[in-house]
């Protein structure tokens, strides 16, 4: 029994605050709330690693207009994006935060003098959604990441260049670079070579409008630049190009006009000679100086086109877990552990997030190494991660009481579980247990789909790069009642992870320094969980729970329902009897009581609990 | 007015927001006790668990006092209905002093009973409509933190 008198409040924040603490502008009591706030957290999908945020509203009398004024500055409404918390404590006790978000819409729809304030997930207004901005990691010509990636040697090449012409503002730097060719699939394959993917991208990055009379003040292409120092290329010193280099903006890469733009360049494009042999290809780029001043560059030198603020593409994907520690998505050896690498993608992102939850997960090494290849400019960065990392890995992204991002090991099949310290749902802190088997969405074979990235030999494929990914399909790992029920496939996407047949050495490397393994190694055990969670139809759990256990309750942790008590059907003891293991899917607080959705996990070594466990 | 000789037994005393300190007259106090049902009044929420033996509770605040209650025979029906009116619309506080113990109860009139919350009826006296008298049944409420026992005790 329980019985508790409680205090709520909602506190709002100042404007650009990031954290409500410290910063509250102003907050509702019971005095103002009409109703205690009823709070929704996340609801996890654990197949997909997708979570929905979930919105709640509060409601709050407008005494004497208090509301209006709080809600207003200087004539216009200043709600929006505001955090704001909200907390309960029993009366003497301490305050308690059990949700937090941003202000995200307010109304009086149920009639004037009774607000409803809408809290959304802080990452409503999240500064920046794409983490994954320009694309520094690969020189555009001579082409190829910069930095070692999954095995791939880092290029940082040049090409001698040296000053032969000036008009105006602008001068004209003949790069010249040569290349040892061979005919496969009729292009000519070097990483100095023009090729089609190539000439997309310069395409794309050319401007509107087209200057060659020495107005303005750049060039005529949005990102591409070329990087000229005057440094010999034996001297330039990795590992950032911009230490020794300089950028210039590239006005034509032929003549000055529209009609010879890249006159230079298709004099090379899929050049046709003998099947193999040497070549020196000679580009004439007109650049000028950023900004407009008038200056010379060395007159010889070496350069190279990067375009490190390029939002990535198809054909010149950004690339994730590069070998240099100083790059912010990369690491000493290359390869980041999934945690490691959600922490920089939410710190990008300004996103506040449960750290010590992280730490603990990083030092879990049987999650799988990532390194990526992102190749969509638009995709928000959370969605891209639940698609390509956390879904596939078994993790969750979460919000804790406090509004943090949190990171959850959904891996239920695969943890050591101490079974004995979990909460027990019963008749006596639980009710209105119902649950159903759903059978759209059984799943009876998964296959993982890896990419492995060819090694010694570029090739040209989609990509400036010479990176051309091979897809491989894992073996199925099918269940027993294909033959009843037919196959009901899943694709695990795992292409962002380390493939299959992992690099000499790269194994024992990744454990020793805490960055994962490959995905390989543990494709096995992920994929016998998943089966054994949805082969015969996944089981989900509902109910409410009462305050006493739902206040030490959150999305994503695992519990035990005792049917014994319950009464649900357990298909463990083919009765109403023993114990199932549930993960906690979404939890919705009420002042007395929580309702919750839980989805029944595998009891792997499941223990006969002894009457009183 | 038949009940005339019997008004000042108790009155109603407010400040009407145009015409200032107002007296209401009562012909008879706040009783019999038939018609006077005292309450405390607090938010609740609480749940069962499924073996009916746990009951987790959570309330809000200390109680406050109420009583159900019914004006008798009031002869002034006009300033009767307007200042429920007010009571109402205007969150206007009644003062309620029982002649006997001369104590003054603030109270909030919460709602007129059996009445839509749009509407300030009052009701014909169930026994003297005849002589032109009327009743109104009130739920007040005390919001100070103060007690009503001296209304119905």
């Amino acid at each position: 029994m329980s019985a508790e008198r409680r205090e709520y409040q909602v506190r709002v924040a100042t404007r650009g605050a990031e954290e409500v603490e410290g910063n509250v502008e102003f907050t509702l009591n019971l005095g103002i709330l009409s109703t205690p706030p009823v709070t929704t957290g996340s609801l996890a999908h654990p197949l997909g690693g997708r979570t929905e945020v979930r919105p709640f509203r509060v409601s709050g009398v407008d005494v004497d207009g208090t509301l209006i004024e709080s809600f207003v500055d200087s004539g216009r409404w200043a709600a929006l994006g505001r955090m704001a918390d909200v907390r309960r404590r029993p009366v003497g006790g301490s305050w308690t935060i059990y949700a937090t978000g941003r202000v995200s819409g307010l109304d009086e729809l149920e009639g004037p003098g009774l607000f409803q304030i809408e809290i959304s997930d802080e990452s409503w207004v999240a500064r920046d959604g794409r983490a994954f901005g320009g694309v520094d990691t690969s020189q555009i010509w001579p082409a190829g990441p910069i930095w070692p990636w999954r095995g791939q040697i880092g290029v940082f090449e040049n090409a001698s260049g040296s000053v032969v012409d000036q008009q105006g503002p602008y001068h004209r730097i003949r790069l010249t670079r040569s290349i040892e060719y061979y005919r496969a699939h009729e292009v000519i394959v070097d990483r100095a070579s023009i090729h089609d993917p190539l000439m997309r991208f310069i395409r794309r990055q050319q401007k509107d409008d087209l200057i060659f009379d020495g107005t303005g003040e750049g060039g005529n292409f949005r990102h591409l630049r070329l990087w000229y120092t005057s440094e010999s290329p034996t001297a330039v010193t990795p590992p950032h190009p911009d230490q020794t280099f300089k950028g210039y903006e590239i006005v034509s890469f032929g003549a000055l006009n529209s009609e010879g733009l890249y006159d230079s360049l298709e004099e090379w494009l899929n050049a046709v000679g003998g099947d193999s042999g040497m070549a020196l290809v000679v580009l004439h780029i007109w650049v000028r100086e950023a900004g407009g001043v008038i200056v010379t560059p060395p007159e010889t030198g070496a350069g190279f086109l990067w375009a490190p603020t390029a939002p990535p593409s198809k054909e010149l994907p950004s690339l994730v877990g590069i070998d240099n520690e100083d790059h912010e998505f990369g690491t000493d050896g290359g390869y980041l552990h999934p945690a490691d690498f959600t922490r920089r993608v939410w710190t990008k992102m300004g996103l506040r997030f449960d750290e010590d939850q992280l730490a603990t997960l990083e030092a879990d090494v049987t999650f799988p190494a990532v390194a990526a290849s992102v190749d969509d400019s638009d995709v928000d960065a959370e969605q891209w991660m639940e698609d390509n990392v956390w879904g596939p890995a078994g993790l969750l992204a979460l919000k804790d009481g406090q509004g943090r991002r949190r990171l959850v090991d959904a891996r239920f099949f695969t943890l050591d579980l101490d079974l004995e310290s979990l909460p027990v749902l019963n008749a006596s802190n639980s009710r209105d247990h119902r649950w159903r088997l759903v059978g759209r969405e059984m799943r009876n074979r998964f296959v993982a789909v890896t990419h492995k990235y060819r090694l010694p030999f570029p090739e040209v494929g989609e990509r400036i790069d010479f990176l051309a990914p091979t897809e491989i399909r894992s073996d199925p790992y099918d269940s027993d009642n294909i033959e009843f029920v037919g196959e009901r496939p899943h694709e695990v996407n795992a292409r962002q992870f380390l493939e299959p047949s992992a690099l000499p050495g790269v194994a024992g490397a990744l454990l020793a320094t805490g960055r994962g393994q490959p995905w390989s190694e543990i494709e096995p055990s992920l994929m016998d969980g998943l089966l054994e969670v949805f082969q015969d139809g996944p089981v989900r759990y509902s109910g409410t729970i009462g305050k006493s256990l739902a206040d030490t309750l959150q999305e994503g942790d695992p519990a035990l329902i005792d049917e014994s008590e319950l009464k649900g059907a357990n298909p463990a003891t083919a009765a109403r009897t023993g114990l199932v293991l549930v993960m906690i899917l979404s939890l919705t607080r009420y002042p007395a009581h929580a309702d919750y959705e839980a989805l029944r996990m595998p009891a792997v070594d499941f223990p006969v609990f002894e009457e009183g466990c | 007015m038949a009940t005339a000789h019997l008004k000042g037994t108790a009155r109603i005393v407010y400040t009407h927001p145009t015409n200032g300190e107002t007296t209401h007259l009562l012909a008879i106090p706040l009783s019999p006790v038939r018609e006077l049902l005292p309450s405390l009044s607090r938010e609740r929420h609480d749940w069962w668990a499924a073996d009916k033996r746990t009951r987790e509770t959570v309330t809000l605040e200390d109680s406050v006092e109420e009583v159900v209650c019914t004006i008798r025979m009031d002869d002034e029906p006009v300033e009767l209905r307007e200042m429920l009116r007010v009571a109402l619309e205007e969150n206007v506080t009644l003062n309620y002093e029982p002649v006997t113990g001369g104590t003054s109860f603030p109270v909030q009139l919460v709602e007129i009973p059996g009445a839509g919350r749009d509407e300030v009826p009052i009701d014909p006296d169930r026994s003297r409509y005849g002589m032109g008298e009327w009743e109104a049944p009130l739920r007040l409420r005390r919001v100070d933190g103060g007690t009503l026992d001296g209304v119905f005790s």
